[in-house]
């Protein structure tokens, strides 16, 4: 799979919904036509762009009869921060596929959540358009609430496409 | 029963960059026989190329070629045109997996979605069809997004990455070539290194860069699939070395192409130190 590269206004821009929430349910189903998808639904969430329920379900191409590589997976407990767009509609429904999901980690050590990117490279900061990783600066990873600010920043104003 | 023997003793990635796509037991996926058609339907473009191709075809063989001419145990064959069997639809006589065709057949051929669903952001999907239990493959269509919503358009050109724009946007404009050779790399059962928290220079890495051709991590990564008596050596070991030369390796990988498609654009030097001679 080849993707179009999302920065982060762009992840921000292009997503209809963004939010933070916990896995409680994976379902495989067929739809209509008989193609495999994966049903993962999210809870305790928190909207940051957009509406949503008590609960979102995003609707994932594939599941154990097809899987294509590189395509989100996720387990039940899992938290995450996701930026959707095109839920029931495209094959993957988070923006940039697998760039369009971040992990939410409990450290220990500093009794705080933390956010990584969807490889598990912690994400430390934002410079210009790009957000930093742990490996371009050697910083500790940006806790939950710092990345909500990255997002709430950047909502509030938006950097606008890149030139 | 040495190709399974390598293949279970050989790690996704120890003291290499790249992976491969992987069953669920952990097996990679690959060709039993070390090949697999590919059939373009890409067609012609309305002008010029700016790689001084004429259609998206004649990039499909070139992409495909260069695969070939690593000297690995595995051979493509490009066919264009024929018979289109449409790969979607649900599993059943005709669909070895959902939306893959019948088996070995790997179309590749211009979208609009991937059989229903929205591309989204992907502009190329490559739809791998295996034996849960072996990993032996046993299709993989690859459905190249026609940019119908004009995000991004098509041409073939080397080096740096380009854009253009439609419809009074910028927007980028991506190398069919460089990205139907990253495509060919999944059919032939690779994965992408940089998603596995590998950081090597690499066509597989999930990113679309500057490079436009394959890297010595990426000729590993077909030889670790497909081992022949003669592989090549490590990566590093002799910068001034060029692991991909067309003027020595050619002539057995042309034959199977067909003659009239057998000539190649101009090459330039790739980012690996690779310079083939100028036509």
């Amino acid at each position: 799979m080849v993707v179009l590269q999302r920065d982060f206004p762009e992840l921000v821009a292009r997503a209809e919904q963004i939010v933070v929430g916990t896995v409680t349910e994976m379902r495989e189903q067929p739809d209509d036509a008989g193609t495999p998808m994966t049903y993962v639904t999210f809870a305790d969430l928190t909207v940051l762009k957009g509406t949503a329920g008590d609960t979102l379900t995003l609707r994932f191409y594939g599941g154990a009869a097809a899987r294509v590589p590189d395509m989100p997976t996720f387990n039940v407990g899992e938290r995450a921060v996701l930026f959707v767009a095109g839920n029931g509609r495209d094959v993957c429904p988070l923006v940039g596929v697998w760039q369009g999901r971040f992990r939410v980690q409990y450290d220990d050590a500093r009794h705080a959540e933390v956010v990584a990117d969807n490889d598990h490279a912690p994400v430390t900061g934002r410079a210009g358009r790009a957000l930093l990783h742990a490996a371009d600066t050697g910083a500790p990873a940006v806790t939950l609430d710092e990345f909500r600010q990255l997002v709430a920043d950047e909502l509030a104003h938006p950097t606008g496409p890149a030139q | 029963m040495f190709l399974a023997a390598t293949l279970a003793l050989l790690p996704a990635a120890v003291s290499y960059g790249f992976v491969c796509i992987q069953t669920s037991n952990g097996r990679c996926i690959h060709w039993a026989d070390g090949a697999a058609t590919l059939r373009s339907f890409l067609g012609n473009s309305s002008t010029a190329l700016l790689n001084g191709t004429f259609n998206w075809d004649q990039n499909a063989i070139n992409a495909a070629n260069d695969w070939n001419l690593t000297g690995a145990a595995f051979h493509f064959t490009v066919e264009v045109g024929g018979q289109f069997n449409n790969p979607c639809g649900p599993a059943g006589p005709n669909h070895v997996c959902p939306n893959t065709g019948p088996p070995g057949d790997n179309p590749v051929f211009f979208a609009n979605d991937f059989c229903g669903q929205g591309f989204g952001d992907i502009i190329e999907l490559t739809n791998n069809c295996w034996n849960s239990n072996t990993g032996e493959m046993f299709n993989a269509p690859v459905f190249v997004n026609a940019f119908a919503t004009g995000m991004a358009a098509w041409n073939a050109y080397d080096g740096a990455l380009r854009t253009t724009v439609v419809s009074g946007r910028v927007v980028p404009l991506y190398d069919i070539r460089r990205v139907l050779l990253h495509e060919f790399g999944h059919v032939l059962g690779l994965d992408h290194p940089d998603l596995r928290g590998q950081t090597v220079q690499a066509i597989m890495n999930s990113r679309i860069s500057n490079l436009d051709r394959l890297q010595p991590d990426d000729v590993s990564g077909i030889f670790s699939l497909y081992p022949n008596s003669a592989p090549p050596p490590p990566a590093g070991t002799n910068p001034n070395s060029c692991q991909i030369d067309p003027a020595r390796r050619g002539g057995l990988a042309w034959m199977a192409v067909p003659a009239l498609l057998l000539v190649l654009g101009p090459r330039r030097a790739t980012a690996s130190g690779c310079r083939s001679p100028r036509r």
